[in-house]
């Protein structure tokens, strides 16, 4: 609350500083607006006087009073939803004026690569976010802003946790290595670091997916390609806006697991069965101390945004400055972002002739994430107690002593105090970011413009991370194991790179025929350097230098790549009815060998506006209809690393490593060299040929509009390690193999109604997408984890192996969970005696259905029939990749209140629930939920859905291992925004010179329909314990750091 | 006017730049690799040179990939499917021939060894250039090229003993390679033939090499393979001249339990020898670097180690020693017998001792003090499972290591023998007989004979002379790297094994099954025909 207590200073202050003066008088003109056919009067207009501040509102019959400096002077109106008029006053005093509805959409100017279109020419399919959308929404990132707000585009939050990115995909998964589109920020393809550009910068976002509109980007664009402008200063007139938010996060629902006392007295139940021991102090559960970790660890969470920004200029100079300050502390104790950006934009007419434009943007960032953002499902497994320990029973006692649990029991001993974990934990990653690109353009002739654009992009990260030294182990219980040297690591890395474009372009209309025509060359180079150490022991906590710890590792290199390309594009228009475009791209790269450097990427595509033609021309109840088909072919290169096509030689590590390649003479080491990979010169990229047909109609005088596209995306040659005849001396080489489809149904529909008091608007959208992978290395069908190693938080080994749990199989959706079949729970010791008793005739005796088996384990399915439980038994067991997923935005503004609701769903994927797998297990020894134990299997408690409670799981029945009790439906539909906002009449914020004056509250994730029984149907992608994240892990709910509710007060000024 | 002027300067100028990018982009578009390790920031001096052929010697190493490569791949093809020993366990394939495709014994054996040609076959082009740059002498490259041949010409060899005719790769693939079809048996000796003349021609004599390189392949080694490489093309003659020049360069060790003495390594009757080394502060144990080897452990008597045991010998090939062989105890020890090292006494092992003062009967012996035997007649050590009892014989070739102590410490760094004198002399007797000296075959069976019994030995049993040339083997080489190799070699293969142990050896099952991973991914390879 003090935050929010400084910002209203923060704001008043604002409000003072442009109080002092006011403009002479000289004359006042009055009006009344109306809509365009005189149907109604129109109120809440906004009339601002051209080039100032000075501004009005219309009053609720319509009518307005401005006072205006001179003649010369001109009018400005603008409504929401309606084409905004400019009208010199001359020597009237009253001006009426009639405003006529946008087609928003087809006015619309959409920003396509190395240039724009009006949308209503456009051939290709391509969906826009304006500013007025993504500020409904208060989003952190841009990614967030794009989330449901456009048909194709799946964007789902990959965790909770503070500056923890999303995961974009348009049109499907398409490729089975890199996945995410291509982002082009002011003009300049980014690689990564979208999170440093401020959301409240944006103008627009155009999400470009045909092959029509991404061609031009060649090997970057087989993912789509998005494009973000940001907002620039407008002639004449200045505006100065103030923005700021604070957002409270809600601690996240919890799970119910045992208390201490129940705890305790299920340890002394299993320990003789299971086989473990057991403390003396666990003897009298009911004294035993309750700890409950997720309240020590979930935290209710503070947001604070501020941004201010100074936009306008004049005719020779635009400018538009920003700063922004944003500030998060997560819900998980420790975890923190902060952000802090500046940025200038800069537009000079030097001549009608000569024009530069500029952007820079400089972004300052600080994360901490310390428990790691997959890593909650842990809290739900510490046992719920450390009584006993010699220092404290307590997480953290008043003299700041943190328990920890008895180092000498060997069931428990590795768990560690979590809390004192991330309070001792001293990490920083700083990162300096910086954005810059200027162009030159000079226009030659009318519609003759040649333009040079340079840009370099830079990141500077440094971070260290240090845990303390850990002698209480040892000195209080003489136990060398576990006591900790200190540790710490600092590394820093340093990106580099440089863009340069240079294009003409030629527009020209000659009677119906109108061409335009871009050209041009485009070279990038990226470096990158990074250096970084890590070490341990020291003789002080305090120190954070590198000379002082003992080094385990060190690791620096650097790397450089580039990109050279030509590209052009063609748009014809023959009576302004039928439209062509043809765009190619010839892309090189550095990544490949000589014979692969080069890609050409063509794309060709037709529209025709229909309503152009004689017999739709005159028929009113359509006020628009095109019809658009595309085709091209992009690529993707990102899947690639760098010199991946070289055969490189390695030592196989040092001598006592066992992959080392050396060899001992006369008993003395001697280091070997050997060729690590087969060279591939024929490594490539990958293509991806993309089919469109679509429709743009529009009815209703253009209040409804309505697009729908049809989508086949083949993609192929994916880059896999692919099984090779092992007499090239190599059992696996990278080779590009495979193919894939995605297809399906694009629908977006808008509709808007402006009437004086009460404004609303819907738009709806939503996508299909049928997933196939179609072939893979010849005489391969399967394809295990997407071919990755398996997550780092996953139980791998004995029975309860996690080690595999998708599988990619031809002619089916990418990533499928894969395991075995439940059929409940064995109730008694017959069925299974049963069951053996087949095993052993068919394969001897002691041959078993399935591991050692007892009376309440569960009961696999014997796929095969062969009469026992083997990996042969695992089949598909549903599919993460939703088959439909869309949204609802709900809009409408009565008086001066306006409001908000955004709804977003996904329907027909599936979630692997690993967490439920991890509350049901009693481990080696952990904790379980209230609900297993209360239902679990007991001879007089039988259950067909929870099996007994064992310890090691693993080595007897498994009853944890991949399989469809985990799998839950994970469709589901969320009000993700609500949001009202209250406008200040303009009579009142006018006397402060303040244009608007804007309050709202949102709230966030409000409710959620579903099923699905964890925390969160939205599940990302978990991250690995090194932070990388991959396809191959979609949809399995590991126990993400959670997404709750946020409740957000903001406020918008505009002077 | 000014204006329009400068537009056309601004204009000419930008249309300059334009293609600027351009210009530069092939050389632009070229980078280098300055991360990893490469050919182009190798191989400018000669340690790299060294280096690239020591890692084909790597090739019997054990790797993370396939732990146990020269136990459960070479020593179980060369001891399995003679039937001397037999697996404890699941594994009883090996004694009846009935071999899954799937085997991945045979499998480790394909891929370590075509590991090792391809490494081979990349040193060759590498060591000629770095000759031609001067960065090697002629001597160094002449010494690296012949071990790249001989190795190469090794791993050939035991991939045609072990499954016949296999595809011949005698050049770096790079993509779509290694879809050659399989080569005849005789054709991929005759490879090996022309390497090892290659590597004799090229490699120094054992006394001429440093002691530092001591383990490099020598020019006697390539010798020894050439011999019996000839042996399988029937080239008798020429085998029997090709050992002839091994004559007074080796000796064989007056006593014969210094062979495989621990203490012994690379002793003057050894020819090759795979090397092998704990590094200083390395475990032998779970994570050992991969220059220690399994083979130990796996010969022990779970009575030893609590652990392992998982091969075991046949008595019959305990009774099938002449009296007065003192072979026998160096090969197969039995209930009641002692270790004939003075090295290895069972009594010094922790198990025992361990045992015996816990008063278990397992370790107390016949005379009530701590056992020093392999059990007891009474009460031999089959092991823990008595469902699935051991024969209580164990092959002690492999125990020679007294380092082995217990299954924590497991891992043995005693170099392995692949091939030494008394073998040759058995081979070079066998070429003699099949080029009709069947008197000088006898004469080298004798030395082998007299070795055996320490001073003179009684003649052989019998008059068939190919008989007791193939008893010879088994007695001298049992329970080492080759007796199968050299049982198929003679094609008495067949008979031995339904004589000595009445198993009919199923048609066509004496070569290996190509593993299925390789035909499926290499089509053109056929499979042998014993398992069509």
């Amino acid at each position: 609350m003090r935050s929010l207590l400084k910002s209203i200073v923060t704001c008043s202050l604002f409000l003072f500083l442009f109080i002092s003066t006011a403009l002479p008088q000289s004359k006042k003109v009055i009006g009344r607006v109306t809509d365009f056919n005189a149907e109604q009067d129109l109120a809440g207009v906004t009339v601002t006087l051209e080039g100032t501040s000075v501004a009005t509102t219309t009053d609720n019959s319509g009518y307005y009073s401005i006072d205006v400096p001179t003649s010369n002077a001109t009018l400005l109106f603008s409504f929401v939803e309606f084409a905004m008029q400019r009208v010199k006053v001359g020597n009237r005093h009253v001006i009426d004026v009639t405003l006529v509805p946008e087609n928003r959409q087809l006015n619309q100017v959409v920003v396509v690569g190395y240039g724009t279109q009006q949308r209503k020419d456009l051939t290709g399919s391509v969906s826009s976010i304006g500013v007025a959308q993504i500020e409904k929404v208060p989003v952190t990132t841009i990614d967030q802003a794009i989330q449901g707000r456009s048909a194709g585009v799946n964007v789902i939050n990959n965790d909770g946790a503070p500056g923890a990115g999303v995961q974009v995909q348009i049109r499907g998964i398409g490729s089975l290595g890199n996945n995410d589109p291509l982002f082009v920020v002011d003009g300049y393809p980014i690689a990564g670091g979208l999170n440093t550009i401020n959301p409240n910068d944006i103008a627009s976002i155009d999400i470009l997916k045909d092959a029509s509109a991404t061609a031009i980007y060649g090997n970057r664009a087989a993912n789509g390609v998005v494009i973000i402008n940001t907002k620039r200063g407008k002639k004449n007139g200045v505006q100065i806006s103030l923005d700021e938010l604070i957002s409270i996060q809600a601690e996240p629902k919890r799970f119910k697991l045992l208390n201490a006392e129940q705890w305790g007295t299920l340890a002394n139940v299993q320990a003789p069965i299971d086989g473990f021991a057991t403390l003396p102090e666990w003897s009298n559960p009911s004294a035993l101390r309750t700890v409950d970790w997720q309240e020590a660890v979930y935290q209710q969470g503070l947001k604070q945004n501020y941004n201010l920004a100074i936009r306008g200029g004049n005719e020779k100079v635009q400018t538009a400055f920003s700063a922004g300050y944003f500030d998060q502390k997560g819900i998980v104790l420790g975890s923190h972002f902060q952000r802090i950006n500046l940025s200038l934009n800069l537009d000079y007419s030097a001549y009608t002739w000569l024009k530069s434009s500029s952007s820079f943007k400089y972004t300052r960032g600080d994360s901490k994430v310390p428990f790691g953002t997959g890593s909650i499902a842990d809290l739900n497994s510490l046992p719920p107690s450390i009584t006993g320990n010699k220092l404290t029973d307590q997480i953290k006692d008043g003299d700041g002593n943190y328990g920890f649990y008895n180092p000498k029991d060997i069931n428990i001993g590795n768990y560690t105090n979590p809390v004192y974990y991330i309070e001792t934990l001293d990490q920083k990653n700083l990162n300096n970011y910086f954005l810059g690109t200027t162009s030159l353009e000079v226009t030659i002739l009318s519609g003759l413009r040649v333009k040079t654009n340079l840009g370099i992009n830079t990141n500077d990260y440094n971070g260290y991370y240090f845990t303390p030294s850990d002698n209480r182990p040892l000195e209080q219980y003489q136990v060398t194991t576990q006591t900790a040297l200190a540790n710490y690591s600092q590394s820093s890395n340093n990106t580099f790179e440089w863009l340069w474009e240079n294009t003409v372009s030629y527009a020209k209309t000659f009677g119906d025929h109108s061409i335009d025509l871009v050209g041009g060359v485009s070279a990038q180079k990226n470096n990158y350097r990074q250096l970084s150490f890590q070490g341990q022991g020291s003789i002080s906590n305090d120190l954070r230098n590198v000379s002082s710890y003992l080094e385990t590792r060190r690791d620096g290199f650097g790397q450089k790549y580039s990109l050279s390309s030509q590209f052009g594009r063609i748009n014809y228009k023959f009576m302004d009815r039928y439209l062509i475009t043809g765009t190619i791209r010839s892309d090189g790269s550095s990544k490949f060998a000589t014979n692969h450097k080069y890609g050409i990427f063509p794309s060709g595509s037709i529209a025709w506006k229909a309503k152009e033609e004689s017999f739709l021309k005159n028929v009113s109840a359509i006020s628009d209809l095109k019809i658009r088909a595309s085709y091209g072919e992009v690529g993707n290169q990102n899947s690639v690393g760098l010199f991946q096509y070289l055969s490189t030689y390695s030592t196989g590590g040092t001598q006592s490593e066992q992959s080392n390649v050396g060899y001992p003479f006369n008993k003395v080491y001697q280091p070997g060299l050997i060729l690590s990979a087969l060279p591939n010169p024929d490594l490539k990229w990958e293509t991806t040929k993309l089919t469109d047909i679509g429709l743009d109609a529009a009815f209703l005088n253009g209040r409804l509009t309505f697009t729908i596209d049809y989508y086949k995306k083949e993609s192929k040659d994916f880059l896999l390690n692919i099984p090779v005849p092992a007499q090239t001396g190599f059992t696996t080489a990278a080779r590009n193999v495979g193919s894939m489809r995605n297809s399906g149904l694009e629908v977006a529909a808008d509709f808007r109604k402006s009437r004086t008091e009460f404004s609303y608007g819907i738009n709806v959208n939503f996508s299909t997408i049928n997933n196939k992978l179609l072939s893979l290395n010849e005489g391969q069908t399967t394809l295990s984890n997407l071919q990755l190693n398996e997550h780092s938080l996953f139980f791998i080994g004995g029975n309860n192996n996690w080690g595999e749990y998708s599988q990619s199989r031809i002619g089916g959706p990418v990533g499928e969970f894969f395991g075995y079949k439940a059929d409940g729970i064995f109730q008694t010791q017959k069925e299974i005696d049963d069951l053996d008793a087949i095993a052993a005739s068919k394969y001897g005796v002691g041959q078993l259905y399935s591991g050692t088996t007892v009376a309440g384990d569960r009961k696999f399915v014997d796929v095969n029939g062969d009469g026992h439980i083997t990996a042969d038994d695992r089949v598909s067991l549903g599919s993460p990749i939703p088959k439909f997923f869309g949204s609802v935005n709900l809009d409408a503004t009565y008086k001066s209140f306006d409001f908000n609701a955004f709804f977003y769903g996904v329907s027909g994927n599936k979630i692997f629930n690993y967490n439920q797998r991890t509350l049901e297990d009693f481990g080696g020894i952990s904790n379980i939920s209230q609900d297993y134990f209360v239902n679990h299997w007991t001879p007089t408690n039988p259950s067909n859905r929870y099996a007994r409670i064992t310890a090691f799981d693993y080595n007897h029945n498994g009853n944890g291992r991949p399989n469809d009790t985990y799998i839950e439906d994970g469709s589901y539909l969320r009000l993700r925004s609500l949001q009202v906002g209250y406008t200040f009449p303009s009579n009142l914020s006018s006397r402060y010179h303040i244009t608007r004056l804007r309050l709202y509250v949102t709230g966030q994730n409000l409710f959620t329909i579903t099923k699905y029984k964890g925390l969160d149907p939205e599940i990302g992608l978990p991250a690995q314990s090194d932070g990388s994240r991959s396809v191959a892990t979609s949809g399995i709910d590991v126990g993400n750091y959670p997404t709750s509710r946020y409740y957000t007060f903001g406020l918008n000024v505009t002077f | 006017m000014k204006i329009k002027q400068n537009t056309y300067v601004l204009a000419l100028g930008l249309a300059l730049l334009l293609l600027a990018p351009v210009s530069c982009s092939k050389k632009f578009l070229e980078q280098t690799d300055t991360t990893n390790i490469s050919e182009s920031t190798l191989f400018h001096k000669a340690e790299d040179g060294v280096a690239l052929i020591n890692a084909i010697y790597n090739t019997f190493d054990d790797d993370p990939n396939s732990d146990q490569f020269m136990k459960k791949a070479m020593w179980y093809i060369a001891n399995y499917l003679s039937q001397d020993y037999h697996n404890w366990g699941a594994d009883i394939f090996w004694t009846n021939y009935n071999f899954n495709l799937d085997n991945g014994s045979l499998r480790t054996l394909w891929v370590h060894f075509y590991k090792g040609i391809s490494t081979a076959n990349s040193a060759f082009p590498i060591i000629a250039k770095m000759k031609d740059d001067n960065v090697l002498d002629q001597s160094l490259a002449d010494r690296l090229t012949g071990e790249a041949y001989f190795l190469r010409g090794v791993f050939y060899y035991y991939l045609a003993a072990t499954f016949g005719g296999v595809p011949l790769e005698l050049e770096i693939t790079t993509t779509g390679g290694g879809l050659n079809p399989r080569n005849t048996q005789d054709e991929v000796f005759a490879s090996v033939e022309s390497d090892m003349i290659a590597a004799a021609g090229l490699l120094p004599w054992k006394e001429d090499l440093p002691v530092s390189e001591k383990g490099r392949a020598t020019k006697g080694a390539a010798l020894g393979y050439l011999g019996a490489a000839q042996l399988w093309l029937k080239k008798y003659t020429e085998a029997v001249a090709t050992y002839n020049q091994l004559e007074g360069k080796y000796q064989l060790l007056p006593n014969f339990v210094d062979v495989n003495e621990y203490n012994n390594q690379n002793n003057a009757e050894s020819l090759f020898e795979v090397q092998y080394l704990t590094p200083a502060g390395g475990t032998r144990s779970w994570g050992h670097s991969n220059d220690s080897h399994w083979v130990s452990s796996f010969g022990f008597p779970e009575e030893l180690t609590h652990d392992f045991g998982y091969d075991y010998a046949d008595p019959k090939l305990y009774l099938s020693f002449e009296t007065g062989d003192t072979r026998k105890l160096c090969t197969v020890l039995g209930p009641g017998d002692v270790h004939p090292s003075p090295a290895i006494q069972i009594k010094n092992y922790p198990a025992v001792i361990a045992g015996f003062a816990a008063n278990d009967p397992t370790y107390i012996g016949t005379d009530g003090k701590i056992i020093n035997t392999c059990g007891t007649v009474a009460k031999p050590w089959k092991g823990s499972n008595a469902d699935l009892p051991r024969s209580g014989y164990y092959n002690v070739k492999t125990w020679r290591d007294p380092n082995i102590v217990d299954d924590n410490q497991f891992m043995s760094d005693q170099n392995i023998i692949m091939l030494r004198y008394g073998e040759v002399l058995v081979s070079k007797a066998e070429a003699q007989f099949r080029s009709g000296d069947a008197a000088g075959a006898l004469a080298t069976i004798q030395r082998v004979r007299d070795r055996a019994w320490g001073g003179v030995a009684p003649p052989p049993a019998g008059t068939d002379v190919l008989k007791i040339i193939i008893s010879e083997y088994r007695h001298e080489i049992a329970g080492e790297m080759s007796l199968w190799f050299d049982l198929r070699r003679s094609g008495e293969h067949i008979n031995y094994v339904l004589n000595e142990f009445g198993i009919q050896i199923p048609n066509g099952r004496d070569l290996m099954p190509i593993p299925s991973t390789e035909i499926a991914s290499n089509p053109t390879l056929e499979q042998n025909p014993g398992y069509k």
